[in-house]
């Protein structure tokens, strides 16, 4: 991304007034007495040029004008020599093909909530960990009470995932979910590259459900 | 960039051009003095034949002689720093050598203002012993100010994220829900019944005098909600003569620069148009009686995806003074908007389309309708009567009614209808306050009242602690403000404020809100101040009540409690004209805030939501510093603020989320020839050194932020009734995250007109 640093050094602030030096004058309902002293007006007439003309902008107010340009200055650095938020680089995204093998006996219906496929890109630590969802791939709800399911996830975003597996949410609570099988080759990780297809299969035994959190 | 350039160039051709056609001088002439309203010289004024580049200026003895290109009639105008600008007709025939006096009526300058917010009354903002900034009439106009969140950020040590207001760190990011900034329209209690929110386009923009942002607490005098400080819009006076004026602006959005974000909507490569008009009119109908009207509508297309709107608003004050001794003025207004809610984009990478949060049990649809932007339309109507009594010279007293109404309606994604208001928000804020103000000598003054006051609230996104969605929040106040000049140069202030309020059926909550300052003038044009006061807020109905998952999950806390704030200050302020050519006003000081129970929204595993809860400690220490300079011949302004902020939530060591550690804000405004004027304002605001990363959890990228910086460009000429105006926000392109999730405005032209006659 070019940088813009859009200031063209060569258009100057320039000043038309000119105003006579002058004595003295009341301001302010506050009181404030706002006289000048004679040597003010003298150190005043040093920097105002004598005669107006719209093209004798500011000059010969040396301070007020390095005072500006000093401060013009800080704007601009402050302000534009980058772009600012951009968007962040696209990793892309791939396939899964996910295998799914069941035995024992499935739970009635009243936990069976949802069932689901899930990888992770951390080892979750408890159960708020579920609130992760940014950093998580969900599928759609899978069917429940085969023996068996295959189904494909698309526009997998790429990384790697540290805990993949089914996970069956066993009442209507959101947090009420639990690992029932893992993906478990490769200690259980699995990396996902832009245009990649990967193949995974995760076995879930009912009567021998996995620990979690994960030690 | 090649565009920027080309837009710079221009705009200052444009300045050459309109200056170098000015004709050369001929032979008739007006001679006269200038004078103040004490009938002093007024000396470097300067006399402009308006339409054209000739003019003069005073001698030291505000004697002047200006010729004048051929007979005729010409509008002659008298302009000096300090004073207002007069225009003055004249006719003149050949040869003719015309004499006019003229006086000058004083205007306010830098750190000249006159404040109401510090005491409940009003005195010169260079004395007052707590901080306080300014924002003028001409500061709103000059920056086309049609929200007023726009100038706000260019006040120093307040930051605004979406439209909730910050101002020293007091408040983080909670979508404008219990905001720790009390916002009040002429001195009334502004925040919305439903969340404690701040409305910033329910206001005026158009008819405001002035707006006084106080920053540290104010609940000594105005009660719950002022914790962080109190913002008072004021609007303006009553005219002596007859007022009408017509403003009008129209401006485009850029495409943001780029394309990947472009490419993510339909309409990312267009420029999206905004515009509306203001007609105002001010008049005196007899001696006793005078009104102003106003009415604005806006239609904004929106940079984003589903984030446009339209805005109606009509106002109308009215005084009548039927003797010397009584007067009562009548604000009323009502504000229509209806408006697509961009709540958070997509992704980083698609930062221009509303997104939808998955909660797991909602997986994204495809075809679904984005809960990122739900749409609304909502009615707001204010009712502000002020009756004041002026007893004798030295006592008078205020009784003032208050009622303040929000209607929300929310508007069907599927259909594009507005859904039952039961399936809504109705809600009303209403009371009243009487204040008694005597001044028994020049050394001491006393400001004294009581106020009732009460929220009805009714939302379907409400479930009360009596399970129903209607909810109601009666206060009633005592406050007591007394100053009492010690010596000729020390200022004591004292002042106390009890609040009582009584929360849903259940609660009720008691607070007593000391304050003590002191204020030294020994130097001239100088202050040193010390203030030391304490502050609470009670929680809002949304964050006690909310309970919904629609957009994020949220649940109630019947057991939130009031946060309460300590602060201590210690600032230096002055106003100098021997420092540096021209006039300087400065501005520091250094505080120390701490609160308890402060109240945040936190992501609660145990509910499996978000739930505003309190905090045990949190501080906040900082210091603020506001340096300004203009020249006495008035062709130059500059103004540079700077604050810094330590956050920290005492138990943790955390910082606080959403506060920034850094924030500059500067300003240089020129007058390049005599009818032109040119400005740059400029902001960075360093990223927050903590951010909410639980939004994260359900928002694509939601914890990306980067440094804010903004600078404007501003540029206008005044011809006769009529001033022109170019702005370009944003000049450089920037891109920011505006509030979490949410991309900043981009580049956008405004090119306004105004008529005032």
């Amino acid at each position: 991304m070019s940088k813009t640093c859009g200031v063209d050094d060569r258009k100057k602030v320039r000043n038309i007034r000119s105003i006579p030096a002058h004595s003295k004058r009341h301001l302010g309902p506050s009181g404030i007495e706002r006289r000048s002293s004679p040597s003010y007006y003298g150190h005043m007439n040093r920097f105002l040029p004598k005669y107006t003309t719209p093209r004798n902008l500011l000059s010969g107010v040396a301070s007020a004008q390095s005072l500006s340009l000093t401060l013009l200055l800080i704007l601009f650095t402050l302000s534009g020599c980058d772009s600012g938020l951009e968007p962040p680089e696209d990793f892309g995204t791939g396939s899964i093909d996910v295998a799914v093998t069941y035995s024992g006996e499935w739970p009635p219906g009243q936990e069976l909530n949802d069932l689901r496929f899930i990888a992770m890109r951390f080892l979750p630590a408890d159960t708020s960990d579920f609130f992760r969802l940014n950093e998580m791939i969900i599928s759609t709800r899978l069917a429940t009470n085969v023996p068996s399911d295959v189904f494909r996830i698309e526009n997998a975003p790429a990384g790697t995932y540290f805990y993949t597996g089914i996970a069956q949410q066993f009442s209507d609570n959101l947090l009420s979910w639990r690992p029932i099988g893992l993906y478990e080759d490769n200690s259980g990780v699995f990396s996902i590259g832009r245009g990649q297809e990967v193949s995974l299969d995760v076995h879930v035994d009912f009567a021998n459900l996995p620990e979690f959190p994960p030690r | 960039m090649t565009r920027l350039s080309h837009i710079l160039c221009t705009c200052l051709v444009t300045v050459f051009v309109c200056t170098a056609l000015a004709p050369t001088l001929h032979a008739q002439v007006v001679q006269g003095r200038v004078v103040d309203e004490a009938g002093l010289a007024v000396p470097g004024v300067n006399i402009l034949i308006t339409g054209t580049d000739s003019g003069t200026a005073s001698d030291t003895e505000g004697r002047y002689r200006l010729g004048l290109p051929s007979a005729g009639t010409f509008v002659l105008r008298f302009s000096s720093i300090g004073f207002h600008d007069r225009l003055e007709t004249i006719r003149v025939g050949d040869s003719d050598e015309l004499l006019l006096d003229v006086q000058l009526k004083e205007r306010v300058l830098l750190g000249d203002e006159i404040v109401v917010t510090a005491s409940r009354q009003e005195q010169a903002a260079l004395n007052v012993p707590v901080s306080v900034s300014v924002l003028s009439a001409d500061d709103l106009t000059r920056r086309n100010t049609v929200v007023l969140d726009d100038a706000l950020r260019s006040v120093s040590g307040v930051t605004v994220l979406g439209n909730q207001i910050n101002v020293r760190g007091s408040s983080g990011f909670a979508y404008n829900t219990g905001s720790r900034v009390l916002l009040m329209l002429d001195g009334m209690p502004l925040l919305t019944p439903d969340s404690d929110g701040v409305p910033l386009e329910v206001l005026p923009a158009s008819e405001i005098e002035q707006i006084e942002v106080l920053k540290g607490p104010g609940s000594a005098l105005y009660g719950s909600g002022a914790l962080g400080g109190v913002i008072n819009v004021i609007t303006r006076k009553m005219p002596d003569k007859p007022e009408t004026s017509i403003r009008s602006f129209a401006g485009v959005w850029d495409p943001v620069r780029h394309k990947v974000w472009r490419d993510g909507w339909q309409h990312g490569n267009e420029y999206r148009p905004f515009w509306g008009m203001t007609v105002s009119h001010a008049t005196r109908s007899s001696a006793k009686f005078s009104w102003w009207t106003s009415l604005s509508f806006r239609r904004d297309a929106g940079y984003l995806a589903l984030s446009g709107r339209d805005v109606f608003h009509g106002f109308a004050k009215t005084s009548w003074q039927p003797s010397s001794s009584w007067r009562l003025e009548t604000l009323v207004g009502i504000m229509a908007r209806q408006r697509d809610n961009f709540i958070f984009w997509e992704s980083a990478r698609n930062v221009l389309t509303p997104g939808r949060a998955s909660f797991g049990d909602a997986p994204v649809e495809p075809g679904s309708s984005p809960n990122g932007a739900p749409d609304d339309f909502v009615r707001q109507i204010s009712l502000l009567p002020v009756l004041t009594h002026f007893v004798n010279s030295t006592f008078f007293y205020e009784v003032r009614l208050r009622g303040f109404g929000t209607l929300i309606r929310p508007i069907s994604d599927e259909t594009g209808e507005r859904k039952k208001l039961s399936e809504g928000t109705v809600g009303a804020r209403y009371g009243g306050e009487v204040q008694a103000n005597w001044i028994p000598s020049n050394r001491r003054r006393f400001v004294a009242g009581f106020s009732r006051d009460a929220i009805t609230t009714r939302s379907s996104f409400f479930v009360t602690n009596d399970g129903d969605e209607l909810g109601g929040q009666p206060e009633i106040a005592a406050f007591l403000h007394a100053e009492e000049r010690l010596t000729p140069n020390l200022e004591l202030v004292l002042g106390a404020r009890y609040d009582h309020y009584r929360i849903d059926a259940r609660d009720t909550e008691q607070r007593v809100s000391p304050k003590l300052s002191l204020a030294w003038t020994g130097w001239s044009g100088k202050t040193l101040r010390f203030a030391w006061g304490d502050g609470f807020r009670v929680p809002s109905f949304a964050e006690r009540f909310t309970d919904n998952r629609d957009y994020l999950p949220i649940v109630r806390n019947l057991e939130l409690r009031p946060e309460r704030s300590r602060s201590l200050e210690v600032g230096f302020r002055g106003i100098s004209k021997d420092l540096f050519p021209g006039f300087v006003s400065w501005d520091i000081s250094v505080f120390r805030n701490t609160y308890e129970g402060f109240i945040e929204p936190r992501l609660v595993p145990a509910e499996q939501a978000f739930q505003f809860i309190n905090l045990p400690q949190a501080r906040i220490v900082g210091v603020e510093s506001m340096l300004e300079w203009q020249s006495d011949t008035g062709f130059l302004h500059l103004s540079l603020g700077y604050t810094w902020l330590h956050t920290e939530e005492t138990k943790s060591g955390e910082e606080l989320p959403f506060r920034p550690n850094h924030q500059v804000v500067s300003t240089i405004e020129v007058q390049a020839t005599r009818t032109i004027r040119i400005g740059l304002d400029g902001r960075w605001i360093s990223e927050p050194g903590r951010l909410e990363t639980d939004f994260a959890r359900f928002v694509t990228d939601a914890d990306m932020m980067v440094d804010t910086r903004v600078l404007d460009f501003r540029t206008s000429t005044k011809q006769g009734p009529f001033t022109f105006a170019l702005i370009v926000n944003n000049i450089l392109e920037y891109h920011y995250v505006d509030r979490p999730a949410i991309l900043g405005e981009p580049r956008r032209f405004t090119i306004q007109a105004t008529w005032k006659h």
